[in-house]
């Protein structure tokens, strides 16, 4: 059977918080992530997703979570567990190293940038949803981080949308493989579509 | 091994934070009851064919007239399918292709009506709903925000699909959110251990089992 081709201009490629704190050596996560970056090869998928989209001319979409900031959490009254870290340790520091996007994975000036993201989700407080549908998308690719909190919410929160959602089985990664078994086992089979490797997405990408 | 032993350290500060926030006292606490169906809880329903892991009815029961007692609000969330509903791209996804596909909470059937037991006076029912998250699509955001509700004690439904997807919307719109591991069903013990033991533990205030969240001082 052939499998469904990946048209570009209903898809779009959305890269969910590619900061050097999670994937790059010396990142404040990086410590956590690099059991999935190194079995998963992630910033290497990262970098042929990105290549493969752009010279489709698919629509790419930056979620970056909130840099860390002097009371950027102030408005809430609960810090759920990954925010409380994410302040304790100054996670994505705005203006540092580590609350910057990965070389490889940085935006192009064409490449649109949501509103930052306070929780999880890339669609809730945002303007990603307006951004999609004023594009004509209905079909999601994930890929970033983390597996289990802000891909899944994202997927969570686009299913219930109506967006067909498509995660990257390669270009993730998570605090450790538990959490990367978790989501794949458990979490994506409820809120996506299909989970696929970088190089089947690109072999499936319309030309 | 250092990697887990920071992974331990930050599950430790954050049961610790959770911890400062108080308890579960007074009238801001409502119990968000999900899917408290005939399907779900009658001996009668082909459920158990499909999930290994079943809430048991009598704790559920139990729990919710505890719950009661302590005047914390119950919030009941029945979840059903139509042919129309939900959208095409959500009916495609696991849980709703399970249920379609074995005729589980199909609106208008026996199997999608409240369990009788479950429901008391007081409580509130929400509009039936088609999808995974009960904020989607229902009253509930202004239900809680009318009784001054600020922490949710969740239960019922599905372990990987209507309690998580609920849950992580209650920490979005920011909710102090305790998650009952024992009074939910699941497919698999897997999924049950990777939900309650891996994932929600990183996005929660707290996963306990029904009777811990009773013993929470009042």
């Amino acid at each position: 059977m052939t499998e469904e081709k990946i048209k570009r201009d209903k898809t779009a490629l959305v890269v969910i918080d590619p900061y050097n704190d999670f994937l790059s050596f010396g990142g404040k996560s990086w410590l956590l992530n690099r059991a999935t970056l190194r079995a998963l090869d992630t910033n290497k998928h990262l970098e042929q997703l990105l290549g493969a989209a752009r010279s489709a001319g698919m629509t790419i979409c930056f979620a970056p979570h909130a840099r860390y900031r002097a009371g950027v959490f102030d408005g809430r009254q609960f810090l759920n567990p990954s925010i409380y870290l994410a302040r304790f340790f100054q996670t994505f520091s705005d203006g540092k190293w580590g609350g910057r996007f990965r070389k490889d994975c940085s935006p192009l000036p064409s490449e649109f940038v949501a509103s930052e993201h306070l929780v999880s989700s890339g669609f809730v407080n945002t303007d990603l949803d307006e951004h999609l549908r004023k594009n004509g998308i209905d079909r999601l690719v994930l890929c970033g981080c983390l597996s289990n909190t802000c891909i899944e919410s994202t997927a969570r929160s686009a299913i219930e949308l109506g967006y067909r959602v498509t995660i990257m089985s390669d270009a993730l990664a998570a605090m450790s493989m538990a959490d990367h078994q978790a989501a794949t086992q458990t979490g994506f089979p409820m809120c996506a579509h299909e989970v696929i490797s970088t190089s089947s997405f690109i072999g499936r990408l319309e030309p | 091994m250092i990697a887990r032993a920071v992974n331990r350290f930050g599950h430790w500060l954050t049961r610790r934070h959770a911890e400062s926030y108080g308890r579960l006292e007074g009238k801001n606490v409502a119990v968000l009851m999900l899917s408290p169906q005939m399907d779900v809880f009658s001996e009668a329903s082909p459920w158990s064919k499909h999930f290994a892991i079943q809430a048991d009815r009598d704790n559920v029961t139990s729990f919710l007239g505890s719950a009661r007692n302590r005047d914390w609000k119950i919030i009941q969330a029945p979840l059903v399918w139509t042919d129309n509903t939900p959208s095409t791209a959500m009916s495609e996804t696991g849980y709703f292709r399970l249920v379609r596909e074995n005729s589980l909470l199909e609106a208008g059937t026996t199997g999608a009506k409240l369990m009788t037991d479950m429901v008391s006076d007081g409580d509130i029912i929400l509009t039936e709903r088609a999808g995974l998250n009960a904020f989607y699509g229902t009253e509930l955001q202004k239900t809680l925000v009318k009784h001054g509700i600020e922490r949710l004690v969740i239960l019922g439904g599905v372990a990987n699909a209507d309690l998580d997807s609920t849950s992580r919307m209650a920490v979005e719109l920011d909710y102090d959110v305790t998650v009952a591991s024992d009074l939910v069903s699941a497919v698999s013990k897997q999924d049950l251990d990777n939900i309650m033991e891996v994932t929600l533990p990183r996005i929660v205030s707290r996963v306990l089992t029904g009777d811990k969240i009773l013993l929470e001082p009042t």
